[in-house]
């Protein structure tokens, strides 16, 4: 409950103007509704007691124009209710987004995109559904309940007190029955957001799910995940309905009361006619509006869910916090490792007491087979993720000490996964930069040998990407990235496999352009080929998150006895 | 097709359901006229003489009954609701995913991948729920004809005096349709891009952070939500309030109206209190039909709006009916895992390509005038520079791309659909950057495969994966993460080889499986391959490990073959191979291949 508070109060206060201008039309809508039936109360009695039809005509016409008058008020109401609702939940979205996004990869790598994606715009969206409508159903419903028993209480105390007891009943097993649907809505919930993420890793596996037949096994799973959806949306329905038909009973029996109270009270002339008509009528109306609460306490469940769920991710706090910030000049910086332990999770072990220095503007080739731990070594840098022991220097101060902007800023890394936008490539290649000016993206490009293939383009820096970088070839899309790093002017570059993926022309001129790249900077290279690691000044090898062998290049080449000198032998070492 | 040929093709594909349906709303709807005939009568015995009497006790345990009959018919409805919206959208998600596996598989989509899964899943859950709205006011409709029915049996002339203005409230409704509809179309699209931008940040985050990015990619996720909730906006408000308000302000005038006509009937004596009761409790109802009717209309075409996305997601040749098709979508009690489909080709004896051609129709580049050949038991490797059209090449054979020209041969026939004929046991793929899906390395590997353990053991041995999974934690249980991030990029490429190798394709073809492995690992592939004398394989590889071992290389430059033969015979004439040998090499080494293991096998 303290979250919702949190959360309402902090989204909703700069609406406040707003928020005013609703209350006010609330109230406006509350009155008339409260007003009108006792014109007919009015006019029923005026039947009984045998008045003019001219008497009779203009109770008719004062009915009517407080019936007129409410819509136009709904309508006033209902627009300002839906554009508070989208401008606080808008503001909880960005800051959601950038939430997440500052939150460290161990975090991202136990969650989907589309796991976010229904956190941030699912679980959201739900809470605006609460939120525009939160003002109309809870508070103005529960203003006119109240109005409604306060004038039965002035019209005849026995009445009043039925409602009450009639409105108090309602209220505690609402309480009670509010529960069941809860975890119903949350299973159906999940059911989808699963069926969600099905559907788009089946959609980027799919070349090779139609080149391997394996389409009838995934219609397979497929339909047992609808059968799953069916279930869990028909038990969801159901229980979302235990609340208003409860009420409904309800409504019956205190309805039923009103009138046999009523007709009790009608022959001793304590109470006439159109009275009884009233108590009828308020108590439909007051269930009515007892119904809408329930509806929208749905709504409240399922908000209280989305606000737990959206405050368990705001609640989680990145492993690699921001240091407190040093300044230190810029420029190539030296990297030390001192007996550095990491783990992915518990269990995987994936460095242990790895030890090494790097000069300043000096370049360092990690080697070792797949999964021996060379790209964990580049992401401890850039604190991806902080060691679980040891210490990892730049420039000899622990990466822990420095902001990470001041420490992201120093560093640029090519991954071996190239994450393009569907944005245009000056966007693609600036990150949404807009301070970049083109003449320096130009140069870039002109420096990577790109400007053929910039030439070839139909828009130029305009040209808008398609998604995954589906219209470029993975080694266009290295190009890019590379380009990327370029432009960031970065005292350390990490190349992680970059250049993997190219073909020998191209690798020609990313060579060239590496080699500018490092050039006066301090340079950490996943290297597989020979080539590449023959410009390195220095040489890691790793085997199973362990140091095999470290040191000069060309002294562990000419060690007839080094791993490094069997492998350039082309034996196995 | 309309919408409301759709409509009807889906009610078609469970039309017991649906009727089942029709009948538990009108019996929800129907129930709740009885009270306000209760109430007409009570009022009317009250007005003549007041007073408890048996009579009006008996009247009230009437209404008891009829609350109780009308929650029990609730009950089973919603039960009946649930399953139909929801299987009516599972049917929907599944011919959309079937409409897409249909077309070659390597072709672009229309839309980005968010996108796509929005409008699959969103959209389909939109038409479901609009059929469930429009089920509802079948009931609603009932319910309204019967009330007005009992009305004029009591006033004919004050019955159609008070529900003219529910007509012309139908007809403007009516004019403002089209409208409706724009709007809608225009918030579903602000939305999807929402989406689609929210998710590709969240693929990226890497990238983001280490760009310092994160507060620009927030300002643009602020940018287009404020787009989005201005159109939501205008679209909610021009179909529920501004109608809304229509229906409201007319159910009120029906009311006054109603009090109005009455004075001079009661005066007559031909109207009860009772009838005038029963009248505006009856148009509150029948308000209700209206406004239901009104929302369900907007649904409606909203709906409409939903169904032409979801075409566009199957980029319907067939169109429509195909989203609509009935289709079996529950796995019935006992249903039998699907088997492998079987490939209608024989066991490979030579593959043979004349003249293949494929242009991308947004860029125009691609292949033409391919020739290749693959018999049983070779080695043949692909190579040429980036954009040179090696994957194309690759894609376009296997049917992953509609070709534009060429004919393909498998033992001499002509093989018309590649696409359902080179799939296992004849021939399967690993792509350059393959996909996992959530679950354990097994379930990766097998992929709905039954193979045997001793198969399974095998596939990873050929595989190289075998060494990988015994540091894993968990081995063939360990979980995939999400899209398989939890492996790196080599073992996520081994476990697509492996789903490969476990099928026993006669043609195995590989997309560079070196971009994500180091030598070694790569090289004791080939040789776990090459031990097998029956194995053929096709792939695209830069590697020398790979070309020295060829039977045969083939290089492509800007989507020709300029030469094909033995590596030996190539590597000095062309360019793309000769710079991977000749090298200077400062230890002192020469004749080193330029890659890290210094291969020796060619010489």
């Amino acid at each position: 409950m303290q979250q919702h508070k949190h959360l309402l109060r902090r989204y909703l206060r700069p609406q406040g103007p707003k928020l005013a201008v609703l209350m006010a039309l609330l109230f406006a809508n509350i009155a008339l509704e409260l007003v009108a039936p006792m014109w007919m109360s009015k006019f029923i009695d005026g039947v009984q007691n045998a008045a003019s039809i001219e008497a009779l005509t203009s109770i008719a016409l004062v009915f009517m124009l407080f019936t007129l008058a409410r819509p136009i008020v709904m309508g006033f109401a209902g627009y300002l209710a839906e554009d508070v609702g989208w401008r606080s939940t808008n503001a909880i979205r960005t800051d959601l987004t950038r939430h997440c996004l500052s939150l460290d990869l161990s975090f991202h790598r136990s969650r989907t995109p589309g796991e976010l994606m229904e956190r941030v715009d699912g679980d959201v969206a739900e809470l605006h559904e609460f939120l525009s409508f939160f003002v109309f159903a809870v508070i103005g419903r529960l203003l006119l309940a109240i109005g409604i028993i306060v004038l039965a209480f002035v019209a005849d105390y026995r009445i009043g007190l039925l409602l009450l007891a009639f409105a108090l009943s309602v209220v505690v097993i609402l309480r009670r029955t509010q529960r069941i649907a809860m975890p119903r809505s949350r299973a159906l919930r999940e059911t989808r957001a699963d069926l969600s993420s099905f559907v788009e890793e089946r959609l980027a596996a799919r070349e090779s799910i139609v080149a391997n037949g394996g389409r009838r096994h995934m219609f397979h799973q497929l339909y047992e995940k609808i059968a799953e959806l069916v279930e869990r949306t028909r038990a969801s329905m159901v229980a979302s309905r235990y609340a208003s038909s409860l009420l409904e009973v309800m409504v019956a029996l205190a309805g039923t009361g009103v009138l046999a109270l009523g007709a009790y009270l009608l022959p001793g002339k304590s109470i006439t006619l159109g009275q009884i008509y009233l108590g009828y009528y308020y108590t439909q109306l007051l269930s009515l509006s007892l119904t809408v609460v329930t509806m929208h306490m749905d709504g409240l469940q399922r908000a209280g869910a989305s606000i737990a769920r959206i405050s368990e991710l705001t609640g989680t706090e990145t492993r690699v916090p921001s240091g407190p910030g040093r300044d230190v000049p810029r420029g190539a910086a030296e990297v030390e490792f001192t007996g550095v332990d990491f783990g992915y999770g518990e269990r995987q072990q994936a460095l242990s007491d790895v030890s090494f220095r790097l000069a300043p503007a000096q370049t360092l080739g990690l080697l070792g087979r797949t999964g021996s731990g060379k790209t964990t070594i580049t992401r401890l840098l850039c604190r991806d993720h902080d060691v679980n022991a040891g210490t990892v220097r730049l420039g000899g101060v622990d990466v822990r000490e420095f902001t990470l902007e001041q420490l992201r800023s120093r560093i640029s890394m090519v991954t071996q996964d190239v994450q393009l936008f569907h944005a245009s490539l000056r966007d693609n290649l600036t990150l949404f930069d807009a301070t970049v000016p083109d003449e320096r993206i130009l140069a870039a490009l002109a420096e990577l040998h790109l400007t053929d293939w910039y030439a070839g383009l139909p828009d130029g820096l305009d040209t808008v990407l398609t998604d995954g970088g589906g219209s470029l070839s993975a080694g266009e899309a290295q190009l890019v990235a590379l380009t990327r790093a370029f432009l960031d002017d970065p005292d350390v570059v990490v190349l992680d496999e970059a250049s993997s993926r190219l073909d020998p022309s191209t690798e020609q001129m990313v060579e060239e352009a590496t080699t500018r790249l490092l050039d006066g900077r301090t340079g950490i290279v996943v290297a597989h080929r020979l080539k590449t690691v023959r410009r390195l000044d220095r040489i890691l090898i790793l085997e199973d998150g362990r140091v095999r062998e470290s040191g000069d290049r060309s002294a562990l080449a000419a060690d007839p006895d080094s791993r490094f000198a069997a492998l350039l032998s082309g034996g196995k070492a | 097709m309309s919408t409301i040929r759709a409509t009807f093709a889906l009610i078609r594909f469970a039309p017991g359901w649906y009727a089942l349906n029709a009948f538990l709303q009108i019996l929800r709807s129907g129930f709740p006229l009885i009270p306000a005939l209760v109430v007409r009568e009570v009022f009317d015995r009250l007005s003549g003489s007041p007073g408890l009497t048996t009579g009006l006790w008996l009247l009230f345990a009437l209404l008891i009954g009829a609350v109780l009959a009308r929650v029990t018919a609730l009950f089973a409805s919603v039960a009946v609701d649930g399953r139909t919206s929801s299987m009516t959208n599972g049917l929907l998600v599944r011919n959309a995913l079937d409409r897409i596996f249909r077309r070659p598989g390597a072709q672009t989509l229309p839309n980005t991948t968010g996108g796509t899964v929005n409008r699959i899943t969103a959209d389909s859950q939109a038409v479901a729920d609009m059929l469930i709205a429009n089920m509802v006011v079948i009931g609603s409709a009932v319910q309204a004809i019967v009330a007005l029915a009992i009305m004029a049996s009591i006033d004919l002339t004050m019955t159609v005096i008070v529900a003219l203005p529910m007509f012309a409230a139908g007809a403007l409704i009516t004019f403002t349709s089209t409208q409706i509809k724009r709007y809608h179309a225009q918030s579903r699209t602000a939305a999807g891009e929402v989406s689609s931008l929210l998710r590709e940040l969240f693929r990226a985050v890497q990238a983001i952070q280490l760009a310092n990015a994160v507060d620009r990619v927030t300002d643009r996720v602020r940018d287009v939500s404020e787009t989005r909730r201005a159109r939501s906006l205008r679209s909610r408000m021009f179909s529920q309030v501004f109608l809304g308000s229509v229906w409201s302000s007319t159910s009120g005038l029906g009311a006054g109206l109603v009090l109005l006509l009455a004075a001079s009937r009661i005066d007559r004596g031909t109207l009860t209190v009772g009838d005038v009761v029963l009248f505006v409790s009856y148009l509150g109802w029948i308000t209700e039909f209206t406004a239901l009717f009104s929302q369900s209309l907007a649904a409606y075409k909203q709906a409409s709006v939903s169904l032409e996305r979801l075409d566009e997601v199957v980029q319907g040749d067939a169109g429509m009916p195909a989203v609509v098709a009935s289709a079996q979508i529950l796995p019935g009690p006992g249903t039998p895992r699907p088997r492998q489909p079987e490939s209608e080709l024989d066991r490979l004896e030579s593959l043979r390509v004349d003249g293949l051609a494929y242009r991308h129709p947004s860029s125009g580049r691609g292949v033409s005038g391919v020739d290749l050949e693959v018999r049983r038991g070779e080695l043949v490797v692909v190579t040429g520079s980036v954009g040179s059209g090696k994957t194309t090449l690759l894609r376009a054979l296997l049917g992953l791309l509609p070709t534009d020209e060429g004919t393909i041969r498998w033992n001499g026939r002509t093989v018309d659909d590649p696409a359902t004929g080179f799939v296992p046991p004849r021939c399967a793929y690993t792509p350059q950057v393959p996909h996992l899906v959530t679950g354990t390395v097994e379930e990766n590997i097998r992929a709905g495969s039954d193979a045997s353990d001793e198969e399974l053991r095998q596939a990873i041995h050929r595989a190289v994966l075998d060494r990988d999974l015994d540091v894993m934690p968990d081995g063939l249980q360990t979980r995939v993460g999400p899209r398989g991030t939890t492996l790196s990029g080599g073992q996520v490429q081994r476990v697509a080889a492996a789903q490969m190798m476990i099928r026993q394709p006669d043609l195995l073809v590989f997309d560079d499986i070196s971009s994500a492995l180091d030598v070694n690992t790569e090289r004791e592939l080939w040789r776990r391959i090459k031990a097998d004398p029956e194995a053929t394989c096709l792939a695209v590889s830069h590697r020398e490990t790979a070309l020295a071992m060829a039977d045969r290389v083939i290089v492509l430059r800007d989507g020709v073959v300029v030469a094909q033969g033995s590596y030996d015979e190539l590597r000095e004439t062309v360019a793309e191979l000769r710079h991977n040998t000749a090298d200077d090499s400062v230890d002192g080494r020469t004749e080193t291949d330029g890659h890290l293991d210094g291969e020796v096998v060619s010489r």
